[in-house]
C-alpha cells in the first residue's frame, strides 16, 4: 500500500517536472498570435475549436467569445499567418491580426458606449 | 423502422417548405435608448439560427416558421440576456437591454473540466462530462466512476458479475438512480442494471449527495444519480466506437442523430457487445466474468415546440444473455457442472411535454414512462424468473411568487409497480400504486443564499400515507467559500428477492421474512466548498459529512448462519456516517490532479447486536492525474483507489472457511488517449496492479455442496484487464 502510494507520488512529481519544463519556455520556432475574428455565437467557437488545432502548425488555441478574439500559437516553420487567415476563411470567418494595444481594456468599454 | 422514418421525414419537410419571412429589430441600451447595442447575439432558443446586430443595434433574422411564436434570445455581454415571444405578426421589434453590473469579471474560457461541482445548486452535487466519461473507456454507466470520490462500485458476487454502487458507504439501493429524471436502475433491474447504460450514450452523469429533490419522488435516501443521454438535438451527429480487450471482450457502439427541420429531430443509439470466452485466471474452474451477450437500442424524437416548451417521445430496447458458473458447463454435456443462465429482457417507452406560459418564469413539464421488464434465470439446479412492469407518471408546475427571488414547483405523480416472481416452484408477487403530490419551495438571495425547501405526500396501496419532507440551503459566505446543508426524509419499498436474487449463486437459503415494512431513513449533511487561491490557479477543496439514520430497514443478515440469507425488519439502530475531504487542483496547465479520502462508519443491528456492516471498506483513497497536452490531441490518466479493510460476515465457528476480516487493497486504472479531428484512438488497463481475492468463491470446488458460496465478495475477483478502441464523432458544426 505505502510502495504505491509513494509510487504514485514519484509518478506525479516526474510528470510534474516534466510538464513544467516542457510547458515553462515557449518552444523554438513557435510564434503567438491574436486574431480578431467575426464570431458571435458558442457554436462559432465550437467550430473553431473543432477545427483550427487540426490546422498544420497549430500548437495551441483560446478562443475568447466576449473579446471576439483567437489566439493562436503556431509553428512558424509550419505555417504563415496568412494560411491560418484561410483555414479561418474556410470556416467561414474574417479573422484579422489584432494591433497591439496594450491599452486593449479602455478600448473595449469605449466600444460599448459608442 | 424504415416506412416509419421516411413518412416522418416527408411529413415534415412538407411542413418546412414554406415561405420563411424575415423579422427586423433594433437592440438599445435600456438606461439609455438612444445608444444601440453593438455586436450583440440574436437567436432562436434552442436552435443555432442566429444574427448579431449591427453598428447602429439593428438586426434581420429570418422567422422560424410560419405560423405560431417562438421565444427569441438578445444577449451580449454585461447586459442581462432577454427571451422575448415573437410571432409571425411582429413585423419589427424593439429590445432594450439592462445593464448588468454584476457580470463585470472577463470571463475565461477554459478546458472542459471533467468534473466539477455546481456552485449554483442547492443540493451537493457533481457533474461527470463526457470529457471525464472518456477516460475510463469501457464499457458502462459502473466503469463510469471510477475517478469519482464519493461513489464505489463493486461485484456483489463473484460468478455473476453483477455490480453495484454505494455511496455514503451504503448499499446502492438506497441511492436513486435516475435517467433523465425518470426511474430507470430499480426492482428487477437492481443487480445487473449498471450494465444496461452502455458509456458511448451518456452526455453527462449528475450526482447529489443526500436526499436531493421532492420533485424526483421519496427513494433517494443516501443520493441521487441522473444520467443525461446524448440528445438529437446536440452537435453530434454520428459517432462510432468499437472496444475490445484482453479477454476477448468486443464492443460496438453506434449513435447517429438527424435534424429533420429546425425544429424536429431525432436519435439512434445502437450497443452490442459479446464475450464468449471461457475466462478463468485463478484456477478455481468457475468462470472469473461471466459470458455475455448484449443488443441495446434506444430512439428518440425531439421537437421545439411553438411556444418554446418541447416535447420528446424514446423507446429503449435491451437483450441480455448472461451465462457463468463452471468451465464447461454450457459447452460440454456434462450436466454436473454448476451453470448460471440469465436471459433479461427489457423495453421501455418515455414521453416528455414541456410548455412555457407567457408569463416569464412559468411553465408545465409531464414526464410519462413505462418499462417491460422479464428476467428468466437459473443458478445451478434453483429456477429463478421475475417480471416487472412499471409505469411512471409526474406533472411538474414552475411558477413564481412575483420574482426571481421567490420560486416553486409544484406538481403531482403517479407511480405503479407490478412484480411477479417465481422461485422453483414458489410464486410471490407485489403490486403497489403510489400517487402522490408535491411542493417545492425556492429562495434565493441572487445565488448569494439558496434554500430550496420541499414536501410530498404520497400514498401507498401497501404501506398508506407518507409524508417526505426535505431542505437544502446554501450560502455563499464569500467569494472563495460555500456552505451546504440539508436535510431529509426517504422511504423505500423492498423487494427482497428481484433485488437480490444474485445471492442465489450460492447454497445458502434465502429466508424473506413476512410482512416487511417499507424502508425509512433521514439523512442530514452539510458540506464547505473553498477555492483556495494557489499560485496562478485555485485550488479546490470540498469537505462534507452525511449522517444516514435508519427508522426501518430492511436487514440482509448473512451473519447468523453461513447456510442462509435471511431478510428482516430492523430491531434496533442502523445509520451510516460519511466523512470526505476532496481535492482538485489543476498543477500546471493540462495537468490535473485529485485527490481524495473518506471514512465509512457503518453499523447495523443484526442479530440482536450493533455491528460493523460486512464486506464494506472503513475508509476509501482516490488519486487521480490527468494531464492533457495544449490542444488536447494526447490524454492521460492515471487513477489509483485505495480500499480500506473491514469485517467480513461471521464464518463459521466449527468449520471457518473464510476469515473474520478483509484487508485493504489498491486498484490502479490508466489509460492514454490520441485524439484526431474525427478519429480517437485509446488503450488503457484495469486493474493494471492485477490485485485479486484469492479464493473469491468459497467451496469452488463442490458448488452442490452445502458451503458453497459466491457472495462473499470484497475485491476484485478479476486481473488486470489491457483494452484499446477506437472513436469516430462527426459533429454539426464542421
Amino acid at each position: 500500500m505505502k510502495r504505491i502510494v509513494l509510487t504514485l507520488l514519484v509518478a506525479l512529481v516526474a510528470t510534474g517536472l516534466f510538464g513544467t519544463t516542457a510547458f515553462a519556455a515557449e518552444k523554438k520556432n513557435e510564434k503567438t498570435i491574436i486574431f480578431k475574428v467575426d464570431m458571435d455565437c458558442q457554436s462559432c467557437v465550437k467550430k473553431i475549436e473543432g477545427n483550427i488545432p487540426y490546422e498544420k502548425g497549430v500548437k495551441d488555441l483560446k478562443v475568447s467569445l466576449e473579446n471576439k478574439e483567437c489566439t493562436v500559437t503556431f509553428r512558424t516553420d509550419k505555417t504563415t499567418i496568412e494560411s491560418l487567415k484561410e483555414a479561418f476563411k474556410k470556416l467561414g470567418y474574417v479573422a484579422t491580426e489584432k494591433e497591439e494595444t496594450p491599452t486593449e481594456t479602455i478600448k473595449k468599454t469605449e466600444e460599448h458606449k459608442h | 423502422m424504415k416506412p416509419i422514418i421516411l413518412v416522418g421525414l416527408l411529413l415534415f419537410a412538407s411542413m418546412a417548405n414554406a415561405i420563411t419571412p424575415v423579422i427586423r429589430g433594433v437592440v438599445k441600451e435600456k438606461e439609455n435608448p438612444d445608444l444601440p447595442v453593438v455586436g450583440a447575439n440574436i437567436y432562436w432558443a434552442g436552435t443555432s439560427h442566429g444574427t448579431t446586430s449591427n453598428t447602429e443595434g439593428e438586426f434581420e433574422i429570418a422567422l422560424h416558421k410560419t405560423t405560431g411564436s417562438f421565444p427569441l434570445v438578445i444577449s451580449f455581454v454585461g447586459f442581462n440576456a432577454d427571451t422575448i415571444m415573437v410571432s409571425t405578426a411582429d413585423k419589427s421589434l424593439n429590445v432594450l437591454l439592462n445593464k448588468n453590473i454584476e457580470l463585470e469579471e472577463v470571463v475565461v474560457k477554459e478546458r472542459v473540466r471533467g468534473q466539477y461541482l455546481s456552485t449554483l445548486n442547492p443540493i451537493q452535487s457533481t457533474k461527470v462530462t463526457v470529457t471525464e466519461l472518456q477516460k475510463a473507456a469501457c464499457c458502462n454507466l459502473s466503469e463510469s466512476f471510477e475517478t469519482n470520490a464519493s461513489v464505489d462500485v463493486a461485484y456483489t458476487d463473484a460468478v455473476t458479475g453483477a455490480q453495484q454502487i454505494k455511496m455514503l458507504g451504503l448499499s446502492g439501493i438506497y441511492v436513486q438512480t435516475i435517467s433523465e429524471n425518470i426511474p430507470s436502475i430499480r426492482g428487477m433491474a437492481a443487480p445487473y442494471g449498471l450494465n444496461y447504460v452502455p458509456g458511448p450514450w451518456m452526455e453527462s452523469i449528475q450526482i447529489s449527495k443526500g436526499t436531493s429533490s421532492v420533485v424526483n419522488g421519496y427513494e433517494a435516501i443516501t443520493g441521487q444519480i441522473n444520467v443525461e443521454y446524448k440528445k438529437p438535438e446536440s452537435d453530434e451527429v454520428f459517432h462510432f466506437n468499437l472496444y475490445g480487450n484482453d479477454a476477448l471482450k468486443t464492443e460496438a457502439n453506434l449513435n447517429a442523430s438527424y435534424k429533420i427541420t429546425d425544429t424536429l429531430s431525432t436519435m439512434i443509439l445502437l450497443h452490442a457487445e459479446n464475450q464468449s470466452s471461457e475466462i478463468d485466471e485463478n484456477g478455481d474452474n468457475f468462470l472469473d466474468m461471466p459470458m455475455m451477450r448484449q443488443i441495446n437500442f434506444m430512439n428518440r424524437w425531439y421537437k421545439v415546440g411553438k411556444d418554446g416548451g418541447d416535447k420528446q417521445i424514446g423507446i429503449k430496447i435491451l437483450d441480455e444473455n448472461r451465462q457463468s458458473g463452471q468451465v464447461g458447463a454450457f459447452n460440454t454435456e456434462n450436466s454436473n457442472l454448476y451453470g448460471i443462465g440469465i436471459r433479461t429482457k427489457r423495453y421501455e417507452v418515455f414521453a416528455k411535454n414541456g410548455y412555457l406560459f407567457n408569463k416569464p418564469g412559468t411553465s408545465l413539464g409531464m414526464q410519462l414512462s413505462g418499462s417491460y421488464h422479464n428476467q428468466e434465470a437459473f443458478y445451478g439446479k434453483t429456477n429463478y424468473n421475475g417480471t416487472q412492469s412499471n409505469g411512471y407518471f409526474n406533472l411538474i408546475y414552475q411558477g413564481n411568487f412575483g420574482s426571481d427571488l421567490h420560486t416553486f414547483k409544484t406538481g403531482a405523480s403517479f407511480f405503479a409497480d407490478r412484480f411477479e416472481e417465481t422461485l422453483n416452484s414458489k410464486i410471490f408477487s407485489h403490486n403497489e400504486i403510489v400517487p402522490g403530490s408535491f411542493f417545492e419551495y425556492n429562495f434565493n438571495l441572487r445565488n448569494k443564499l439558496n434554500v430550496l425547501a420541499g414536501v410530498r405526500a404520497d400514498y401507498s396501496s401497501i404501506y398508506g400515507m407518507f409524508v417526505t419532507p426535505r431542505i437544502h440551503a446554501k450560502w455563499t459566505v464569500s467569494e472563495w467559500l460555500t456552505w451546504r446543508a440539508s436535510a431529509g426524509k426517504g422511504y423505500r419499498t423492498p423487494i427482497p428477492l428481484a433485488e437480490n436474487n444474485y445471492l442465489l449463486a450460492s447454497s445458502r437459503e434465502m429466508i424473506i421474512d413476512e410482512n416487511l415494512k417499507q424502508e425509512e431513513a433521514v439523512n442530514l449533511g452539510t458540506s464547505f466548498n473553498a477555492k483556495v487561491p494557489l499560485g496562478e490557479k485555485h485550488l479546490n477543496l470540498t469537505v462534507d459529512y452525511y449522517r444516514t439514520n435508519f427508522v426501518n430497514q430492511v436487514v440482509r443478515d448473512v451473519d447468523s448462519d453461513v447456510h442462509a440469507v435471511r431478510f428482516m425488519n430492523l430491531d434496533g439502530q442502523s445509520y451510516s456516517n460519511a466523512f470526505q475531504a476532496e481535492l482538485f487542483y489543476e498543477l500546471f496547465r493540462g495537468f490535473t490532479l485529485n485527490a481524495a479520502y473518506r471514512v465509512n462508519d457503518v453499523k447495523q443491528t443484526i442479530g440482536g447486536e450493533l455491528r460493523e456492516m460486512p464486506l464494506t471498506s472503513r475508509y476509501k483513497g482516490l488519486l487521480s492525474m490527468s494531464y492533457a497536452t495544449r490542444l488536447n490531441k494526447w490524454q492521460f490518466d492515471l487513477t489509483g483507489q485505495f480500499n480500506g479493510g473491514g469485517r467480513m460476515p461471521d464464518p463459521s465457528a466449527i468449520n471457518p472457511l473464510w476469515e473474520q476480516e478483509f484487508s485493504p487493497f489498491t486498484v490502479v486504472n490508466g489509460q492514454i488517449t490520441k485524439n484526431f479531428k474525427r478519429w480517437s484512438f485509446y488503450a488503457g488497463g484495469e486493474n493494471i496492479l492485477s490485485f485479486m481475492m484469492e479464493n473469491p468463491i468459497i467451496a469452488s470446488n463442490d458448488p452442490w455442496g452445502e458451503n458453497f458460496d459466491g457472495s462473499m465478495i470484497w475485491g476484485p475477483v478479476h486481473g488486470r484487464k489491457i483494452y484499446f478502441g477506437l472513436r469516430y464523432t462527426l459533429k454539426n458544426f464542421e
